[in-house]
């Protein structure tokens, strides 16, 4: 049997395959594996001597906002000199972010210790700015709409940074009541930047916790620290709360598009040149790069795409009551525009409706949702307000996750507290005991347990859209 | 034919040179032809059949090595312009929004609200841009520098007022 053939057929597909793109990130199926070696520590009294937020107490009145800006002008200042220190290899600038990535036993304190040095005014801002009633950072989204400026998203993920090495090198050097001073900094900014805050800063604050929360794991696993049981439990659920975005969102869109008018028909006719340049300016900007071609050929392809929907838009319009005579007594764009932003504004609504429900309860709408404005693309490709809608599951999933990070740690100090009082982790996580074991922020369940050879493992599962957040914990008890 | 009568025939006794000679010549014997028809075309048929088979290993390893490489060197995704049904961030072992920052700034710095929020929804908080004005030389700007009390360069914290925190710098 000659063989050849096949194996032609075989190695090409192979070739093929491996030519392929690797799998976007998210959809890889190989679960995370994290192992954390843990001694047995019972909770602590006072329960909350290691609170991991701001003590009310020690908050000041006032806004944080001047406070972080002074952090990041003092932080700026206080990194490595770019001009004269390479950005790799050997004599590189290191950056608190670099810092972070090194095993704990492979960090070098005294390189931190510099670093932090340099930063020191930046992190004295930070913890009064962390410790100030609230913080408003002064978007103008109203009227600025989709071009509102957060010149400092980026550096306020920066001096996050910095607070996450200070409280590493804390951890390292057993100064747990100055790690919890730094993670309550830490974790407060992010709570202070959920503030009245749009989608993008409320991704950073997710951001900024997380890290925080990393650095609460390597406390966990640091010889003889305290269980940190009650403060992560005391911690606000959720971490980052989502309630304000929608209506945020809602106003940067609204800020950039006079959608009401639009859909209630009552834009007036010298406006709508202008509606329809910022439509195109809003969206030729953003995520549709390939659509920034303002070339002729692209025109006659938006007028073709309009000229395809007309139809459907005029009978739509029928259809919620205005006259055949009056719809078709409208400029062809009036009558498009209308129904574009009708049709935005039903989709986000139906994108946010279930926003503010825990996501095991959510997510089932928010994936409809997400699936309609699939079909509503393919239907009205030439509606191009579509694209300012978000892939809301998604989003919505980071902060679910965040809160799962925090239960986790908590089921670590459940089997730290189990551990110290009967010699062993147990072989139920969530049978006996007295300490509340939280399910599951992600799935609305209990995670899964096991114990065998006395090694636990917790097992987070995922969406299955997005099988890389499966998460599991092998926990070992160090005697 | 006449010629070959008398050869054939018992003709008169030769001289005795050409006797000897004759008698040479009866001892010998057809040695086997150097070149066997039926081997010589096995092994023409075998030789052409190794040229083609070294022909075709070669260029399977070729192929395979091909594989390999373009299995360890995979390109990158290409960014896709319908980003909203997203996929997930970055790296399994760390993925969405623990990633570390890039050293590289992303080429979206001018990103609009839109862009950057999907940017930070598919590769998490790797899609923000390296801070600008960081690491600049000190004394190149002319900003309200007094205003923070950034420490002198060559004047390092100690251990002791760097973890206590709460200590004005």
């Amino acid at each position: 049997m000659n063989r050849r053939p096949v194996l032609i057929v075989v190695l090409i597909a192979s070739l093929s395959a491996a030519a392929t793109p690797a799998a976007p990130p998210g959809t890889q199926r190989a679960p995370e594996m994290k192992t954390l070696r843990v001694r047995a520590a019972a909770t602590t009294r006072p329960a909350l001597q290691y609170a991991l937020m701001p003590d009310a107490r020690d908050i000041e009145p006032g806004d944080a906002a001047a406070l972080y800006l002074m952090a990041i002008n003092a932080a700026a200042r206080s990194m490595p000199n770019v001009a004269t220190q390479p950005a790799r290899g050997e004599g590189a600038a290191v950056w608190p972010g670099d810092l972070l990535d090194v095993p704990l036993d492979k960090l070098r304190l005294k390189q931190a210790l510099d670093l932090l040095g340099n930063c020191a005014g930046a992190i004295d801002y930070l913890d009064r700015a962390a410790r100030r009633e609230h913080c408003d950072l002064q978007l103008n989204y109203r009227k600025t709409g989709m071009n509102t400026q957060m010149p400092y998203l980026n550096d306020i993920h920066y001096v996050g940074q910095i607070l996450a090495l200070r409280a590493r090198v804390q951890v390292v050097s057993k100064d747990y009541a100055g790690a919890a001073h730094t993670l309550a900094s830490g974790l407060a900014l992010a709570r202070h930047l959920q503030e009245h805050a749009p989608l993008v800063q409320h991704l950073v604050a997710i951001g900024n916790a997380s890290i925080m929360l990393d650095r609460v794991q390597e406390w966990i696993e640091s010889d003889g620290s305290p269980n940190v049981y009650w403060p992560l439990a005391s911690l606000p659920q959720p971490l980052v709360d989502p309630g304000s975005v929608p209506g945020v969102e809602r106003a940067l869109v609204e800020g950039s598009l006079d959608l009401r008018k639009a859909a209630a028909g009552e834009l007036p006719a010298e406006q709508r040149p202008q509606f329809w340049r910022r439509v195109q300016t809003v969206i030729t900007i953003g995520p549709f790069r390939d659509q920034r071609d303002q070339s002729e050929s692209s025109f006659v392809g938006a007028a073709i795409g309009a000229a395809a929907a007309y139809p459907q838009a005029r009978q739509y319009l029928i259809a919620r009551g205005v006259s055949a005579q009056r719809v078709d007594a409208m400029p062809a764009d009036a009558v498009l525009g209308r129904f574009y932003a009708v049709k935005y504004l039903e989709l986000f609504d139906e994108t946010y409706k279930a926003w503010n429900l825990p996501y095991p309860e959510s997510a089932a709408a928010m994936r409809q949702a997400q699936q309609e404005i699939v079909r509503e693309r393919r239907a009205f490709p030439s509606n191009l307000l579509q694209v300012l809608l978000p892939a809301v599951r998604q989003a919505r999933l980071q902060y679910a996750r965040l809160d799962r990070k925090v239960a986790l740690l908590r089921c670590v100090e459940v089997l730290r507290a189990r551990a110290a009082a009967d010699g062993a982790f147990p072989a139920d996580l969530y049978a006996g005991g007295d300490l509340p074991v939280p399910n599951d922020p992600v799935t609305g369940k209990p995670f899964g347990y096991s114990l065998e050879a006395g090694v636990a493992t917790i097992d987070a599962t995922a969406p299955p859209e997005n099988p890389c957040y499966h998460l599991i914990y092998r926990i070992e008890l160090v005697r | 034919m006449q010629n070959r009568n008398d050869m054939n025939a018992a003709g008169p006794e030769l001289p005795r040179a050409l006797g000897e000679f004759e008698q040479t010549l009866l001892t010998l014997r057809p040695s086997r032809p150097a070149i066997d028809r039926d081997r010589a075309l096995f092994d023409a048929g075998a030789a052409a059949g190794r040229r083609k088979g070294r022909a075709w290993r070669l260029s399977t390893c070729v192929l395979a090595m091909g594989l390999g490489a373009s299995v360890l060197w995979r390109p990158a995704p290409p960014s896709k312009s319908d980003s909203r049904i997203a996929s997930a961030p970055a790296s399994p072992n760390n993925p969405g929004f623990d990633l570390p920052m890039p050293l590289e700034p992303p080429p979206h710095q001018d990103a609009s609200y839109v862009a950057l929020r999907d940017e930070l929804l598919n590769r998490g908080l790797s899609a923000l841009p390296r801070a600008r004005g960081w690491g600049i030389p000190r004394g190149s700007e002319p900003t309200v520098k007094s205003l923070a009390p950034s420490p002198a360069p060559d004047a390092p914290r100690s251990l002791l007022e760097l973890l206590h925190p709460g200590d004005p710098s």
